[in-house]
């Protein structure tokens, strides 16, 4: 104990008379700054969501919360829980308490929508309306694999070890009953509830899932912010889309994941919480004749540009 | 603080005395942040806080998503003042942390608020340590980016006579004195903060009061070698 514990009674003015001397005014205006935006606080939710449910399903896994803070550089994220959540990932059968179907385009968060990949990619969408808006003649992808462009005619050239080649048109990339070109992207509605009607629709002979269908518009086309931040809303009101947690892309960089059980396979997104770009697609097939095998699609980056090369 | 140190008994005893506190920084016309000012003064949020941080470590998650939404503000502050190009970061990797560490708050030791600026504390430690490269050392973590605070206080057009005593202050002064004034942090708070005993941290804090009344006060004849008071009243 010391002298001044007596002075603890005094509480804050305790604090006031610590700032009894001249310019102490001065001092705490110059440490103002602007508040925390939005975007960075949904950013932060969703990291701290990501993180609760990481904890949740290595919880679930073997029965006891271990947590362990691991420390990174930034710029890469970090698994609260290292080798059991990736075991658990890896089994590809983790389950985690999803309360489903959400109602989309809410951006409230009650209790217990809490852990939700609802909640997740709410908070995702916030991030992703936030990035800026820009364009380009051609939508460029580096994949692990090579360097990708689609013209805003739909040509699509694939450049690798320094050649450019014309691969052909790129595929319309569907969103229920639509089949949508660049300019068909540009004209679609950003409004969630619309987006997941249009999700939603019965599904035409050879339809990828609801989700899948998200998933590939978020993650190679050159969908507006606004229209990106209108899907991850909308994959948020897709019942079964379950929140994975933190996890690692095949190059290693840290995301959080969200996925999708069909039948026989799980789709999987890779998000990155910073900046709502998807890191990695992942679809593994779960039965059948090709059980066991997984394809991953990895975008190392993603924009627009004016040229190829 | 470290999340697991304790802090001061008696941190405790704070009662309706920030209303008080509030009242004396409006009346010194002290520019409160909005998020600081809307969660100051208001006994009943920090004991929600300090009941939503135990609630979260026993598995309520939900309480610690409202833990972020309150201190996020206040916390973010706390950085972009200190090492802006990377407060977001910074942040981010806090809560993570704080979540990670959740379970060794006591509320018997101190303040959900204090508590959480600890791990701010220390995650800013971290990050000026890789900045650095260097190992640590012991003792507690110092965390005084002086060089950018400096250039707040330049920008804020401060009297140079006013940011010239600030940088003469021993570091561990002028940080204790930061986080009072800047993030309204109590002084036993600020001690648990930075790690050491709150009659430490209130012992430097006049001391530091006493060297600025004396730098920016009293007239300074030339060639005078200015000696600290140790003014402990």
């Amino acid at each position: 104990m010391t002298t001044y514990d007596d002075t603890e009674a005094n509480g804050m003015n305790e604090r006031g008379a610590l700032l009894d001397f001249p310019g102490a005014d001065e001092l705490a205006t110059a440490g103002h700054v602007e508040p925390l935006s939005e975007r960075a606080l949904a950013r932060v939710l969703a990291e701290v969501e990501a993180a609760v449910a990481t904890e949740g399903v290595a919880g679930a896994k073997v029965g006891v919360a271990t947590v362990t803070p691991i420390r990174r550089q930034f710029g890469r994220r970090r698994a609260l829980i290292g080798l059991l959540t990736t075991a658990a990932v890896a089994t590809g059968v983790v389950t985690y308490a999803n309360s489903g179907a959400t109602s989309a385009g809410t951006g409230t968060h009650s209790e217990a929508r809490v852990n939700t990949a609802s909640v997740f990619l709410d908070d995702i969408s916030t991030v992703a309306a936030s990035q800026s808006v820009s364009s380009g003649k051609y939508w460029k992808m580096r994949t692990t694999v090579g360097d990708e462009y689609i013209s805003q005619s739909m040509d699509e050239y694939v450049v690798s070890g320094g050649k450019a080649a014309k691969k052909g048109r790129h595929p319309d990339w569907q969103l229920g009953p639509k089949d949508l070109d660049w300019n068909g992207l540009n004209q679609l509605t950003t409004d969630p509830a619309k987006l997941l009607a249009l999700l939603q629709t019965p599904p035409r002979p050879k339809s990828i899932s609801p989700f899948d269908q998200a998933s590939s518009l978020l993650t190679e086309s050159p969908a507006s912010p606004k229209l990106r931040a209108g899907l991850f809303k909308a994959m948020a009101g897709l019942k079964g889309v379950k929140l994975v947690g933190q996890v690692k892309d095949s190059t290693g960089r840290g995301g959080t994941a969200v996925e999708f059980a069909e039948a026989k396979s799980v789709g999987q997104v890779i998000v990155d919480p910073k900046t709502s770009a998807i890191l990695e697609y992942t679809f593994t097939w779960t039965a059948g004749p090709s059980k066991g095998k997984v394809t991953h699609h990895t975008v190392l980056s993603a924009g627009f540009t004016d040229k190829i090369g | 603080m470290k999340p697991d140190e304790p802090a001061e008994p008696g941190d405790r005893r704070r009662g309706g005395l920030r209303r008080r506190h509030r009242r004396d920084n409006d009346q010194r016309g002290i520019t409160a942040e909005r998020g600081h000012d809307a969660e100051y003064g208001q006994d009943a949020q920090h004991g929600d806080s300090d009941a939503q941080l135990t609630r979260s470590a026993h598995g309520d998650s939900a309480a610690f998503t409202h833990l972020v939404k309150t201190h996020s503000s206040a916390l973010h502050g706390y950085f972009a003042r200190r090492m802006p190009a990377v407060s977001e970061d910074l942040l981010a990797e806090t809560w993570l942390q704080a979540f990670a560490a959740r379970r060794t708050f006591d509320p018997a030791r101190g303040s959900a608020r204090g508590w959480l600026f600890g791990v701010a504390h220390n995650v800013l430690a971290q990050h000026l340590r890789r900045a650095g490269r260097t190992e640590p050392v012991p003792g507690p973590d110092v965390t005084d980016p002086w060089q950018v605070v400096d250039q707040r206080l330049d920008a804020a057009a401060m009297a140079p006579a006013l940011r010239r005593a600030l940088a003469e202050l021993p570091v561990e002064e002028r940080e204790l004195l930061l986080l009072i004034s800047w993030e309204q942090l109590t002084p036993s708070e600020a001690a648990a903060v930075v790690g050491i005993p709150a009659g430490t941290a209130r012992s430097r804090l006049h001391r530091a009061r006493g060297r600025l009344r004396d730098r920016l006060t009293l007239p300074r004849p030339a060639g005078r070698n200015l000696t600290a008071t140790g003014d402990l009243a």
